[in-house]
């Protein structure tokens, strides 16, 4: 089982555990949290030259967004090793094969049922619905090969408490996966409740630009109906899970890497 | 620019196209599905049994009486995935959808839209909302994958949506116009909703009054004069936290950071305009004068859930904006202005930017 560490600022090197094989560097909510291309080329050496593999990470992109990941793949492409890309935008993974790069489908487009809430009637659930719970459409031919012909070969997979029921490896289309732990997303949203949570207004709850205040204020929920706290990190929400299927159970389902998060990954 | 309507009935066809509605889109729970996998697994996100049809019987219907007034019918499978045993039975319905005569499928799940097309089924295919899609790159992406329109996320600006339309050609864009702005990207978002139909053993009767108190206009009318410290007592905590779906949980808030105490009080104060309240109004109607002149192909009204009264008045609402502004042809404050005058006499309550579809249009001072 391969382990990396995924760190969402270029100051948290740091934080990249002594096995980690790789680093995963970038964010995966929040446009205004793309690096600059020569913060993803100084953590992309800094991990090299540690021996470890680099993976750059990619939001939902709009055309803005889209010019400012431009020159980081470009630079990216321009690598004599070819890099990973995490792609959680249909638009972003479009691209990526085609500019020499090796595109994940992300963990937000890897579309799970996650809401910790369902703790609460998960005894109550018809089998077939918690088997639709466990699964996904990763097992599905057609999706399968719809993401060959795009060049993905990895997927990006959270941790919901219900538990996994995967075989990424079955079939004439394998996949692999990657497992995040302990910060399963949750959510996310453009209206974003942290942008300007210093500021002098209340109401302006939107798409606004902000001063990145998700990097010094974070906020804790809880509520009677929820097994534990929801982290609310800028614009995603998260949820603790250290529950991690035993090696074996994880290689079944075709799990081959670890990805673990020292901080929720904002 | 067409104006697409809720329907769960097909008693409701006939008023809400006589009201302005070009479209109507529904759903269908099977007593089969339901059987299978309770509605809280529903084949469309809508995860409770009223705001969906029963039968393709009554599908049939709505979409000859529809087609009979000129107008088209949509039929949503939009789940955010389907797992592989679902896939034949979620196929077979959409055959059965199509023979009944719908003239759109609203698909999220990339694999459905793949499969669909292999099928050669004649109907338009439409990329839900439940694909995220904000750019117009994805845009194109879809539109190559065979669909011939792409619903956009909720959280898109004007400029932003302009940008995509421009960037997209060959695929009708639609976004929404009133109602149901979620607070998170749904595509994104994997709370699951309507679990009080697992949780409340009572549901059939209490689901029922629940649901007519949480949208009727009178209940909800009368609601908006009581203080809204008061309202919110009553209406969130004390029904019964089951039955409030996430978005709508008054959480306990903790700041981890470096605020002072105004600042946090504002933060505090900000969290909780964040919660999604039944008395709010989530509009975009300012927007229309901007979205009309960019190519758009559809804006929607959400409100499956809302009874047919609350459906009919909200498309007059909206088909009268569109008729003032082809007729009068205004300019953009102009149709601000008789907009926000609108609104509060259709809702008995001002704009507030919180609950803005487009809130940078609010901003336009007129």
């Amino acid at each position: 089982m391969e382990r990396a560490t995924l760190i969402a600022r270029a100051d948290q090197l740091d934080l990249v555990e002594d096995d980690a094989r790789r680093v995963y560097f970038g964010s995966e909510f929040c446009q205004n949290l793309i690096p600059t291309e020569n913060e993803v080329m100084s953590v992309l050496h800094a991990a090299r030259d540690a021996g470890r593999a680099f993976t750059l990470v990619t939001p939902l992109v709009t055309d803005i967004g889209l010019d400012r990941l431009e020159p980081v793949l470009a630079a990216l492409a321009s690598e004599e090793a070819a890099c990973e890309v995490v792609a959680n935008d249909w638009g972003v993974l479009s691209t990526l094969r085609d500019q020499g790069l090796e595109p994940l489908m992300g963990r937000v487009l890897n579309r799970l049922r996650k809401g910790p809430r369902i703790m609460r009637v998960i005894d109550r659930l018809p089998e077939e619905t918690l088997r639709q719970y466990r699964e996904n459409n990763l097992t599905v031919p057609i999706f399968r090969r719809f993401l060959h012909e795009r060049g993905v070969r990895r997927v990006e997979v959270d941790n919901p408490l219900q538990g996994l029921d995967l075989d990424l490896s079955k079939g004439p289309d394998p996949l692999e996966g990657s497992l995040y732990t302990p910060f399963m997303a949750v959510t996310t949203t453009r209206l974003c409740p942290t942008a300007n949570c210093d500021s002098d207004s209340p109401v302006r709850v939107g798409v606004w630009p902000c001063d990145r205040q998700c990097r010094t204020t974070s906020f804790t929920l809880t509520h009677p109906i929820m097994p534990g706290p929801l982290l609310l990190q800028g614009n995603a929400v998260f949820y603790e899970n250290h529950d991690v299927p035993d090696e074996g159970r994880l290689a079944e389902m075709g799990i081959t890497r670890l990805v673990v998060q020292p901080r929720p990954p904002v | 620019m067409e104006l697409l309507a809720p329907l769960t009935t097909a008693d409701e066809v006939v008023p809400l196209i006589d009201a302005g509605a070009n479209a109507l889109y529904c759903g269908l729970i099977t007593k089969k599905w339901e059987e299978v996998y309770s509605t809280i697994c529903s084949s469309n996100r809508r995860e409770c049994g009223e705001p969906n049809f029963r039968s393709f019987d009554q599908i049939r219907t709505a979409a000859t009486l529809a087609h009979d007034k000129g107008a088209r019918l949509y039929f949503a499978a939009n789940a955010h995935y389907y797992d592989e045993e679902q896939y034949p039975v979620v196929l077979d319905e959409l055959r059965t959808a199509v023979d009944a005569g719908v003239d759109a499928l609203i698909i999220a799940d990339i694999g459905l839209l793949l499969l669909v097309k292999d099928e050669g089924l004649p109907v338009d295919l439409h990329v839900s909302t439940g694909a995220s899609v904000i750019n117009a790159t994805s845009a194109a992406f879809f539109r190559d994958l065979g669909a011939s329109r792409v619903i956009l996320d909720r959280h898109l600006t004007v400029e932003e949506i302009r940008r995509i339309v421009k960037g997209s050609e060959g695929t009708g864009i639609e976004v929404f116009i009133l109602n149901g702005r979620c607070r998170n990207v749904e595509g994104f978002c994997t709370f699951q909703h309507g679990l009080h139909e697992i949780m409340n053993p009572v549901h059939p009767v209490v689901g029922k009054a629940f649901m007519a108190v949480k949208h009727n206009d009178r209940v909800v009318s009368l609601a908006k004069r009581l203080p809204r410290r008061v309202l919110e007592a009553l209406i969130d905590e004390s029904v019964c936290m089951e039955w409030l779906e996430p978005c709508e949980l008054r959480h306990t808030v903790t700041i981890d950071g470096d605020l002072d105490e105004e600042k946090q009080a504002n933060a505090h104060e900000r969290m909780k305009r964040f919660v999604k309240r039944k008395t709010q109004v989530e509009c975009g109607a300012c927007a229309i004068h901007d979205l009309a002149t960019m190519g758009l192909e559809s804006i929607k009204i959400i409100g499956r859930a809302f009874p047919t009264s609350r459906k009919v008045g909200d498309v007059r609402f909206i088909r009268h904006l569109l008729d003032y502004m082809a007729t009068e042809k205004p300019s953009r404050e102009e149709f601000i202005r008789h907009t926000r005058a609108e609104h509060k006499q259709r809702f008995g309550v001002d704009c507030e930017l919180g609950y803005c579809y487009y809130p940078s249009v609010m901003e336009v001072d007129v």
